[in-house]
């Protein structure tokens, strides 16, 4: 496989839900390294294809390749090595961030404790701990500190650092920077910069678009279910990018 | 284990226990002779107190799933009527001898407390009925049931080797029974503790979208947490029926209330994500001493109730002023 294949491919996805039409004719490749920013008014159809390229949710027409596999369900998008960062995070409040990180895939210990079902604990801890430095995040020192006691950045960054430990292909994160302050957005905006320089492909959701053209490299702009345009971010402002959007240049010319 | 879980010292593990001690201490001065630390008394104490403890940790462990089980008294009562109709129709010969008598005792409690257990999770696990819905509805169930089976009288004629052989039975002047439950307690808790059970009670306790979307399966989850409750009802049944050698139908109405303050008092947020055992067994052994020494001390049983009351009110009270300074 040379260099140029990409990563994630959408192939002419469409996605209805009865009547509505939330996708139509959505072609996208992802390349490793690359940061991809979906934008979008609401019920652009954003978190829909999220949602379909993470194998949450399977489309009405069209395929989701990765390496140029198809990927069949959200087990199996995770086993080729996409994972998906949720709104929510969908990180247990009560439970360290080790643990969150092995949540579902816990190490058992090895001789008879391991046959009673006892984890290794010790061992969780220093992979995620691992993990976390591999990140190059100075954030989060202690992966013993409970999920409830971290601010929402630090938050952010568990969680993403839990898909990337199961996951080496793309990274998929819809509204990392949501409720954020600036501090946090930072260390959330860099974290994603990392992790793309590492090899890794990255598409985002961001309501935020300053914060978007700070890191993404290339906008694709869906309006009614459609890809309007695909561009390099370089070069555009928050005025260009939210007419895009909306749709007004369209209506302009049209004029 | 974290510092923030403390296996033995979280929630308010360390002020209940200095309030049990204290407790104890008033009870002991304050009664004729010392009559609150007299052996006969301390056993009763712990011989009612091995019942409680299997409640209290069953209960504590669902709460961590932001779960509730109302049909604890209702499944232990239902348990020693089928294994006392099952030993009384066994010996009509004659006592079979405990070699015989005390295996079917455990071995049916258990098993119609875990088949109690797996309607209750399947109810509330597959069926998504609320479990404070679905346990108040097999409250009735349960307790109807063991009503159908004796007639609504309890059972007389239980042989009376389940009694010499284990429920009057002392060990170094400690109650067979409680030695046993601080036993099952013990493997309960390391079990839960070092586990991927607890870890996936507690996550689905702090957030059960976060759980199945992790890929653990809740349904299946909620059965293996009901079951296990359940069966540690069948065995509180099992003491209880091993104490009297009848059974005791109409005497079990408050257990599961008991069990969820004691859990509650001990630090075991109801919410979910929170377990404290050992918090949760001194919190149950408090309204034990409590009603003990209130007896002794000639006040009616009553008081007792309004004790708790307060004490339930002032946990959960500490509780939620310590959740509103986390969330900051």
């Amino acid at each position: 496989m040379s260099h140029a294949d990409p990563v994630l491919e959408i192939r002419n996805v469409a996605k209805q839900y009865g009547q509505i039409t939330a996708l139509t004719g959505v072609n996208i490749q992802m390349f490793a390294g690359e940061i991809v920013a979906l934008l979008g008014d609401n019920g652009a159809g954003k978190s829909t294809l999220m949602n379909i390229m993470c194998g949450a949710l399977p489309p009405s027409s069209g395929e989701v390749l990765v390496r140029g596999e198809p990927i069949t369900s959200l087990h199996h998008a995770q086993e080729m090595g996409i994972g998906m960062v949720y709104q929510d995070l969908a990180l247990a409040h009560h439970l360290t961030v080790a643990e969150n990180m092995f949540l579902g895939r816990e190490l058992r210990s090895s001789g008879l404790a391991g046959t009673l079902g006892w984890l290794d604990s010790a061992r969780m801890d220093r992979k995620a701990t691992e993990e976390i430095a591999h990140l190059g995040i100075s954030t989060l020192r202690d992966v013993r500190m409970p999920v409830r006691l971290l601010s929402g950045g630090q938050r952010q960054v568990a969680a993403i650092a839990r898909a990337l430990m199961w996951s080496k292909a793309a990274l998929l994160l819809d509204e990392p920077t949501a409720a954020l302050g600036p501090k946090q957005v930072a260390l959330v905006l860099e974290t994603i910069k990392t992790i793309a320089a590492k090899g890794m492909a990255v598409c985002l959701i961001a309501h935020d678009i300053p914060s978007v053209l700070a890191i993404a490299d290339r906008l694709i702009i869906l309006r009614r279910g459609r890809i309007v345009r695909t561009l390099p971010a370089a070069g555009q402002t928050v005025t260009s990018v939210v007419s895009m959007m909306v749709g007004e240049n369209d209506d302009a010319a049209a004029a | 284990m974290d510092r923030f879980r403390h296996p033995l010292l979280g929630g308010n593990t360390l002020w209940v226990l200095g309030l049990d001690v204290l407790l104890v201490i008033i009870f002991q001065l304050a009664s004729a002779n010392g009559a609150f630390l007299n052996p006969i008394n301390v056993q009763a104490i712990l011989t009612t107190y091995s019942q409680v403890m299997m409640l209290v940790i069953a209960q504590t462990m669902l709460l961590g799933a932001a779960q509730i089980d109302l049909s604890q008294g209702a499944t232990a009562v239902l348990a020693s009527v089928v294994a006392g109709t099952v030993l009384v129709s066994m010996s009509a010969g004659g006592d079979p001898g405990p070699h015989i008598t005390l295996p079917v005792l455990f071995l049916v409690t258990i098993v119609v407390g875990l088949l109690a257990g797996v309607i209750n999770g399947v109810l509330v696990g597959w069926l998504r009925i609320n479990s404070l819905v679905a346990t108040l509805g097999t409250l009735g169930i349960y307790l109807g049931t063991a009503q159908v089976i004796t007639n609504g009288e309890n059972l007389y004629g239980v042989p009376l080797s389940i009694q010499s052989a284990f429920g009057s039975v002392y060990l170094w002047r400690v109650p067979l029974s409680t030695l046993l439950a601080a036993v099952v307690v013990a493997v309960v808790w390391i079990q839960f503790r070092r586990g991927s059970f607890g870890t996936h009670t507690i996550a689905i306790g702090s957030s059960e979208k976060a759980a199945i979307r992790n890929g653990i399966d809740t349904r299946w989850h909620m059965v293996k947490l009901y079951s296990v409750a359940g069966a540690l009802c069948g065995i509180a049944g099992a003491f209880d029926l091993a104490r009297f050698t009848t059974t005791d139908i109409g005497g079990h109405g408050n257990d599961a209330l008991a069990a969820i303050s004691g859990a509650v008092i001990g630090g075991t947020s109801l919410f979910g994500g929170k377990v404290y055992f050992f918090g949760a067994l001194l919190g149950a052994l408090l309204a034990l001493i409590l009603q003990s020494g209130l007896v002794i001390l000639r006040f009616p049983p009553f008081y007792q109730v309004i004790a708790i009351g307060f004490i339930l009110i002032l946990a959960v009270a500490i509780d939620s002023f310590r959740n509103r300074n986390e969330m900051r």
